[in-house]
């Protein structure tokens, strides 16, 4: 049984992604592209099969119930078309401050119009300012009982269409970082005159989104549209993007799983040099590298998924682990991949109708989603004293599990904008001891458990160092701890399917994944790298044994 | 490095006068034109008709034909300057010279005419060698030449060419027998051809470039004279190898415009955009991305113009250097563009905003240079070939020199490139021995070099890991698997980045006596290159430094865009000050 029933129920409703035509397709995907059209057909499809009910927490009458399951149907679209999985997952991104902390009668309303098909927006950046979002110039007078707002909010996905808007707005009477309040502004009830809609912008990846902006001229809104307190709105957003930065990474894993099978399926007919292209061993290895990299990223977005859900504390240091390492592997072997393909990575048309070239355009952006890699390091520099403090490791052990777990109402989620210590992390010593005991003459697996040991040793002494998180040492230190808490995921979480059904992938991948994270760019062993491509082929057979697309993901738990 | 004494204006600097400010958007030359037409994927006609206009044509045709191409290095100066403006323009042009050259080198007096008169009408040419089903794999060719009997029959499909559409000749590749002398390469025109015989297939649609001719050519029963074979049937495969040597260096001139005009705008945008309070280019992370990005623009410019010297002056050189040019240059503006592309953040996918858009397009276009001629996998091929008689050769103490000209300041009157002087295989290296040279003189200097420790340090670092290449050459050169292997390509990329190391230590060292800046007398501009070369084999922390803020500031004083036009600014080098 696989383990999304949902996941594998949306891809069968959507079908074979080769048709020539049709919602979700790769060719509907770049005909839309092409056309910078807003994903009409797809969306519809999606409407159709009871999407927007999976944005809508189960106690809200939707049918939201597990964080993980909602990355699994996210990856099913974005493995055919990121830009429909990022229109299609929109309303859950951006009514997240909602979700977490609005009021019950704003949960209703913004629940029942999502459920009713209409979109929720987040305005929080200006054009001047970006991610500084503390510099933001849009304001918020309070007049009794209303406030009146004013300002430009820019590069807002879905913000032409939506009926509501969460905007991050300054009051000019509170000061510092509470000087932010954010208001759920109902654009139906908002008087026309008192608010424009900017022009589409036009972006070079996922060109169908409608990404725009709003001019609020002296528009009144409500006290009462303030989500949690006024002068809370910079914590409330920071909280919120806590967990959808979590759930970005199942977007990049969909564009790179499509990648690399587009990548594959090429290669097996290709001829070259008196054989097929996947003869030659360093086409083998480029693959078995690419299916490397999947299996990791897959596992540590997974991971980062179950600590929002099961230790939601830890979700400040896992969101933002998820957040860098994913999308920033997936780009770095997206670009690999492109050499293997040769001229046909950069054809609009063609082979599987030339939607390579769009997946590398459209996983670009994941990087900038929800904060850039800067942004991202930055805060999570700022985390690094959480590897100094004594935790039991064992309050993590939830997370590693292989199973499923729902997350329960998400406005119960209890977490902070940043927390105070790593169980995870904590976990190494142990998880290093129980590998080197049951896999006591293999020195490969010794050493690359070692580098993780004299890597976590250096960030704890260095933790405390007071480093500027803005400063390129502060971001080079946050890169070190997020690939060190991605590498004891992956260890901690094979270890855990060895525990739960006996058995696992060989230890062997577990080396290589651990060094795929630790020291990219080393290539693995050859007889590794043989393994790996084999399984690949396996899973890819070459025609005509060749199935449709299937849905699950790679798992370091076997499928039963 | 300095600039040349002499100020007297180039070629490239005409041309750029010519073309005007890229900024101001109603020029053909400008930065929304090359957006706009990309855009559209509507080829850039009116760029290249005011390139053609000003003269290029005549910079395609060597001098013995009556034009301009003398010297690879101002060949390289020219088609930098357009790249900076639209890559699509400048890779239809450059098709022209990829497509020329083996007539130039081994063609007949009769198709140097026919080419040149084909140039001068402002036609465009086709080199015609991959087809769909074989790509690199250039001893498969498909399209075949019968022998007839008044000459041949061509017939077949080639694919994926530029100015498939609108070419008016062709250097097409077709097979005449089996074998590496199965080749044989011809000068077609179109004019000659009968209905159906040439037949072109509809454009390609492609992400970078997109304005581009890219498409295919159907050949069917098309008449050839014997007159119309380049060099000797069964000669195609080593004219070929031979032209693409040349090419491969030519094409770094592509990813170096694209790089030049991607930092220009990433480095204005750093300058005038405030976060927290500051401009972010005195973010440290920000810093350290533009600082990397200037250092492998020198990297790429020292490296690509000692090979434009080098092919005319010791052409035994040219098939090793030609590979590292081809694999690394590419390399490191693709590998810039990308982390310039965090500097300017959401900027970085808009269409349209800063700079017209033009930096996404370029760095579209750019990562397509990766392919031209050769992919970045065939180049490590190359390269990886010659690893074992290189490091035999430097365990003899056999290594060949090079002639002073080829890392001077300036260098006129070289001979012009000769086909019989063309090899196919490079023996030693002969660039790699300026580290040792460098080291040398560091250790017995007389001149007082302020980062004299920290080259010392860079410099012992290369030698010594090139002699860990070497080791690794030695011990796994004779498996079979060896040569396909990754690990082969590995030590292919490492050896790239040594060669171009030394390439620069040259440059500084052939250039800093002359020089009065102290950014070259202080070793400042090799400490920046060198760095930049072992970080990249050795990545570590490297927090912002005095070096990294001189850079930063030579690039603050280089002529934005808005000057490029102003051939003052210009000088030999480009305007990069070295």
């Amino acid at each position: 049984m696989l383990p999304w029933g949902t996941a594998d129920d949306l891809e069968a409703f959507l079908g074979d992604p080769l048709r020539p035509s049709g919602p979700l397709t790769y060719a509907q995907a770049v005909a839309d592209d092409k056309d910078e059209a807003f994903p009409r057909t797809s969306l519809d499809a999606l409407q159709d099969w009871g999407y927007p009910a999976h944005q809508v927490p189960e106690a809200l009458g939707g049918r939201l119930a597990s964080l993980e399951e909602l990355a699994a149907l996210s990856r099913v679209l974005a493995r055919r078309d990121p830009a429909v999985a990022v229109v299609a997952n929109s309303p859950v991104a951006a009514a997240m401050p909602v979700w977490l902390g609005g009021s019950p009668e704003q949960r209703d309303a913004v629940a029942r119009a999502v459920l009713d098909g209409r979109y929720v927006a987040l305005g929080l950046t200006e054009e001047q300012h970006g991610a500084d979002l503390v510099a933001g110039e849009v304001t918020a007078r309070r007049t009794g009982d209303v406030y009146v707002v004013d300002g430009v909010k820019w590069l807002i996905n879905n913000v032409r269409l939506a009926r509501f808007l969460c905007l991050l707005v300054r009051e000019p009477e509170r000061s510092g970082l509470r000087s932010l309040t954010l208001l759920l502004v109902d654009l139906d009830a908002l008087a026309p005159s008192s608010y424009e809609l900017l022009p589409k912008i036009r972006t070079h990846g996922l060109c169908g989104a409608d990404v725009a902006g709003i001019r609020l001229r002296g528009a009144v809104v409500p006290v009462s549209a303030s989500v949690g307190r006024p002068g809370r709105g910079l914590e409330l957003v920071a909280r919120s993007l806590t967990v959808t930065r979590t759930l970005v990474p199942a977007l990049s894993l969909g564009a790179l799983e499509t990648a690399l099978r587009c990548t594959v399926d090429f290669l097996q007919d290709r001829r070259l040099y008196g054989g097929t292209a996947v003869d030659i061993p360093f086409v083998q290895e480029e693959l078995a590298a690419a299916y490397l990299d999947l299996t990791v990223a897959d596992t540590v977005a997974r991971c980062c998924v179950r600590v929002m859900q099961v230790l939601p504390e830890l979700g400040p240091v896992s969101s933002a682990v998820a957040k860098f390492v994913v999308p920033h592997v997936v780009e770095a072997r997206m670009r690999r991949l492109s050499t293997l393909l040769g001229a046909r990575y950069f054809l609009r048309e063609g082979h599987w109708s030339g939607i390579f070239e769009k997946l590398l355009r459209d996983a670009r952006l994941f990087s900038l989603f929800d904060g850039s890699e800067p942004v991202v390091l930055s805060a999570l520099a700022a985390q690094l004293p959480c590897l100094q403090e004594d935790v039991d490791p064992r309050c993590a052990d939830g997370v590693f599990r292989g199973g499923h777990a729902a997350c329960g109402p998400l406005a119960d989620l209890r977490f902070e904008t940043v927390a105070d210590a790593d169980p995870v992390t904590a976990g190494l010593q142990d998880v290093r001891t129980t590998l080197l005991r049951a896999h006591p003459d293999d020195p490969d697996l010794a050493t690359a458990l070692d580098l993780l040991r004299t890597e976590s040793d250096d960030l704890r002494t260095q933790a405390g160092t007071g480093l500027d998180p803005r400063s390129e040492l502060g971001q080079r230190q946050a890169e070190r701890y997020a690939r060190l808490f991605a590498a004891v995921c992956v260890a901690r979480e094979w270890q855990a399917s060895v525990d739960a059904c006996g058995d696992a992938v060989p230890v062997s991948w577990l080396t290589a994944g651990l060094l795929a994270l630790l020291r990219p760019g080393e290539r693995m062993p050859r007889s590794t790298a043989e393994q790996m491509f084999a399984a690949l082929m396996i899973e890819h057979p070459a025609p005509p044994a060749r199935a449709g697309s299937r849905g699950e993901g790679r798992t370091l738990c076997p499928q039963q | 490095m300095p600039a040349a004494v002499t100020r007297r204006p180039t070629a490239a600097a005409h041309l750029d006068r010519a073309l005007g400010a890229p900024l101001d958007e109603r020029l053909a030359g400008s930065f929304r034109a090359s957006v706009d037409a990309d855009r559209q994927e509507r080829f850039p006609h009116e760029l290249c008709q005011e390139a053609l206009d000003w003269g290029m044509a005549e910079h395609l045709i060597p001098q013995e034909q009556g034009g301009s191409l003398r010297s690879l290095e101002e060949c390289f100066a020219l088609s930098r300057t357009l790249s900076r403006r639209d890559l699509t323009a400048t890779v239809a042009l450059g098709a022209n010279l990829l497509a020329g050259l083996p007539v130039w080198l081994a063609g007949t007096a009769e198709q140097k005419d026919t080419l040149a008169g084909l140039l001068r009408g402002g036609r465009f040419l086709s080199f015609a060698l991959s087809e769909e089903e074989h790509g690199s794999d250039v001893l498969e060719t498909g399209v075949t030449a019968r022998r007839t009997a008044s000459g041949w029959r061509v017939d077949g499909t080639k694919w994926s060419i530029n100015n498939a559409g609108h070419a008016s000749g062709a250097t097409v590749t077709a097979r005449t027998g089996d074998g590496v002398r199965g080749l044989t390469l011809f000068l077609l025109t179109r004019d000659r051809a009968g209905a159906g015989q040439w037949a072109p297939l509809p454009k390609l649609r492609t992400h970078g470039l997109r304005g581009s001719a890219f498409g295919g050519i159907a050949f069917s029963e098309l008449e050839a004279r014997d007159a119309d074979v380049v060099g000797r049937p069964g000669q195609g495969l080593e004219i070929l190898l031979h032209t693409l040597q040349v090419t491969r260096v030519l094409v770094a001139s592509f990813a170096l415009g694209a790089l030049d005009t991607c930092l220009a705008a990433a480095g204005s945008f750093a300058r005038s955009r405030r976060l927290y309070d500051a401009p972010i280019a005195e973010l440290e992370p920000v810093a350290r991305r533009l600082s990397d990005a200037y250092a492998e623009l020198q990297v790429g410019e020292a490296l690509a113009q000692a090979a434009c010297r080098v092919a005319q002056v010791r052409p035994e050189q040219l098939p090793l250097m030609s590979a590292c040019v081809k694999y690394l240059v590419p390399r490191l503006a693709n590998d810039s563009i990308e982390s310039l592309s965090v500097v300017l953040g959401a900027r970085s996918y808009l269409a349209g905003g800063l700079w017209h858009g033009i930096v996404e397009k370029m760095r579209r276009d750019c990562a397509v240079t990766a392919l031209f001629d050769g992919s970045a996998p065939v180049n490590l091929g190359v390269i990886a070939d010659h690893l074992p008689a290189l490091a035999h050769a430097r365990a003899c103490d056999e290594v060949d020199d090079l002639p002073a000209a080829v890392f001077a300041a300036s260098a006129d009157d070289l001979p012009w490139l000769d086909d019989d002087d063309l090899e196919l295989v490079t023996a030693s290296d002969a660039v790699h021995p300026g580290l040792a040279a460098t080291r040398e003189a560091l250790r017995r200097d007389g001149h007082p070099v302020a980062h004299r420790g920290e080259l010392l340090d860079l410099v012992v670092w290369c030698e010594a890991e090139t002699a860990r290449v070497d080791d690794e050459v030695r011990r796994s050169a004779g498996s079979a698997a060896w040569r396909r292997g990754g690990a082969a390509y590995d030590l292919a990329a490492r050896y790239s980045h040594l060669h171009a190391a030394a390439a620069c230590a040259s440059r500084w060292l052939a250039r800093r006596e002359e020089s009065t800046d102290p950014f070259v007398t202080s070793g400042a501009w090799l400490v920046l290159c060198l760095r930049r070369l072992v970080g990249r084999l050795r990545p570590g922390p490297a927090p912002v430094d005095d070096v990294d803020r001189a850079a930063l500031a030579r690039l603050g004083e280089t002529p934005g865009p808005e000057q490029w036009s102003d051939h003052d600014a210009l000088r030999e080098d480009g305007g990069r000050g070295t």
